[in-house]
């Protein structure tokens, strides 16, 4: 069984002035070691990168469902969708329309608010027995804590906007070997874990004279 | 292996309303917050902050916890009238001093442990903080509580009616042995419960260990409740429902959480 923890540095291009984007990119990549995910609002390519508007043959992140007309059809799709609550709940329609019209990439997923941690393990673990492609959820609005337990629980799960300590420790915890990964087609980057020492006992005096001045 | 959530039946949260005594202390043990050492001692908490206490503030609380840094300039018996006066408006439970501080007050005081055990008594203080049972697996500076001086107060306390529970640090990525160690040692003392604490190390001097994860928590609270008979509490930060939950399937049967903070 597959149980890498990805880490995937992911940058979200349409905050920047467009005049900007293709630098602040780079840069964002540079600082990786060249590996890196981007969401970008425009057209232009990126080893690994997901447009936030459908574009023809790119893969589209869909914050935001809409109908594609045939000229524009995307090559693949990643939704982003709350956590479906329910047979009834309409993201689940959206992931079957989703399918049904475009490969499905990813999904990711994100947490309404008054979801209880034990609802929510409920619906991650049905939609990784019932759907066949990769999960990854918010660290963000999951909290540290859920994503925590989700991450150690189910081997497959992927975490995304999260700080990088976190997830070294988290790979610790849940004992899963890290990658640093993008959707380009470069390898998977394994990243070593940092040595622990063991605390020792404080050997710091306190400075003379200190107890009985 | 983790807890199964579905079974799990959440476990009550006791609302803590911190009294500190002093934010400074001499002692500078590696994992405190107060271990600052300042060139001039701040002033000790004034009666007039306790007495400025609001009434509705110290009824959101379930439990009244007094303690702070060791410091050499209010005597115990000054202290001894901040419990007074604070049991003057309030009827829950109050946890002053530690064995630790009780301690230094023994020895800087010289005055012997009964005699300090038997004014927070009068005072009306239900139980000790378990500040020193730290040090009982793992000796972590050498000014701190021995392991038999340790266990002097805690006999003593049991003798005088007061309970004591204990408390164990949690680094991140505990060692194996931790619970077993710590448990070891605690065989012969007669506390009231155990309490677990995962260390937030900001401000402290071990800041570049990070802080433990609350998923570390749960295979040690598994190995308590395996172990011994004991309750186990769970100190948190702040209310984090998430976790409570898994620590709840894991076995914590109770959580303790600031409210309120009342410090010089």
């Amino acid at each position: 069984m597959n149980r890498a923890l990805y880490w995937m540095p992911q940058c979200d291009l349409s905050s920047f002035p467009e005049a900007f984007r293709a630098w602040y990119g780079w840069r964002f990549l540079r600082a990786h070691g060249q590996r890196g995910h981007i969401l970008t609002p425009s057209n232009e390519p990126w080893p690994s990168s997901e447009t936030l508007v459908p574009v023809k043959g790119q893969v589209w992140y869909a914050r935001q469902w809409q109908k594609v007309p045939a000229r524009i059809k995307p090559s693949a799709v990643t939704v982003e969708v709350p956590v479906p609550q329910g047979v009834s709940d309409a993201g689940l329609a959206l992931l079957s329309r989703a399918q049904e019209s475009f490969a499905l990439r990813r999904i990711v997923l994100t947490r309404p608010q008054n979801l209880t941690l034990e609802r929510l393990e409920t619906s991650v673990a049905t939609l990784l027995e019932s759907l066949g492609v990769a999960i990854w959820i918010d660290g963000q609005s999951f909290g540290s804590d859920a994503a925590s337990y989700l991450l150690a629980r189910y081997p497959s799960l992927q975490v995304t906007g999260i700080s990088e300590e976190w997830l070294g420790r988290m790979a610790e915890i849940a004992d899963r070997p890290l990658y640093l990964f993008d959707y380009s087609d470069a390898e998977p980057v394994p990243i070593a874990r940092p040595p622990r020492f063991p605390i020792l006992e404080d050997t710091n005096m306190l400075p003379p004279g200190w107890r009985t001045r | 292996m983790l807890p199964d959530l579905q079974k799990a039946k959440m476990a009550p949260v006791l609302r803590v309303g911190n009294i500190i005594t002093t934010r400074v202390c001499w002692m500078g043990c590696p994992f405190c917050d107060l271990s600052v050492i300042r060139a001039k001692p701040d002033p000790g908490l004034s009666l007039a902050a306790v007495d400025n206490l609001d009434p509705h503030l110290a009824s959101q609380a379930d439990l009244i916890k007094l303690h702070g840094g060791l410091m050499l300039k209010e005597p115990f018996d000054y202290w001894l009238q901040v419990i007074r006066h604070l049991r003057d408006g309030y009827a829950g439970p109050v946890w002053a001093f530690s064995p630790q501080e009780l301690w230094h007050f023994h020895q800087s005081e010289r005055r012997s442990i009964r005699d300090l055990l038997a004014g927070l008594k009068w005072a009306g203080a239900t139980a000790l903080n378990p500040g020193g049972s730290e040090s009982l697996g793992h000796r972590w500076s050498s000014h701190r509580l021995s392991e038999a001086e340790w266990l002097t107060v805690a006999e003593a306390a049991a003798r005088a009616g007061i309970s004591l529970p204990a408390a164990l640090i949690v680094p991140p990525s505990p060692p194996e042995t931790l619970v077993d160690n710590y448990l070891s040692a605690l065989a012969k003392a007669p506390i009231a419960s155990l309490e677990i604490k995962p260390l937030r190390s900001q401000g402290t001097r071990l800041a570049k260990l990070g802080d433990a994860e609350m998923l570390e928590l749960i295979p040690i609270i598994e190995r308590v409740k395996e172990q011994s008979s004991h309750a186990v509490s769970v100190r948190l930060d702040r209310e984090r429902p998430d976790a409570q939950l898994f620590l709840s399937a894991a076995g914590a049967d109770r959580f303790f959480v600031p409210t309120w903070t009342v410090e010089p």
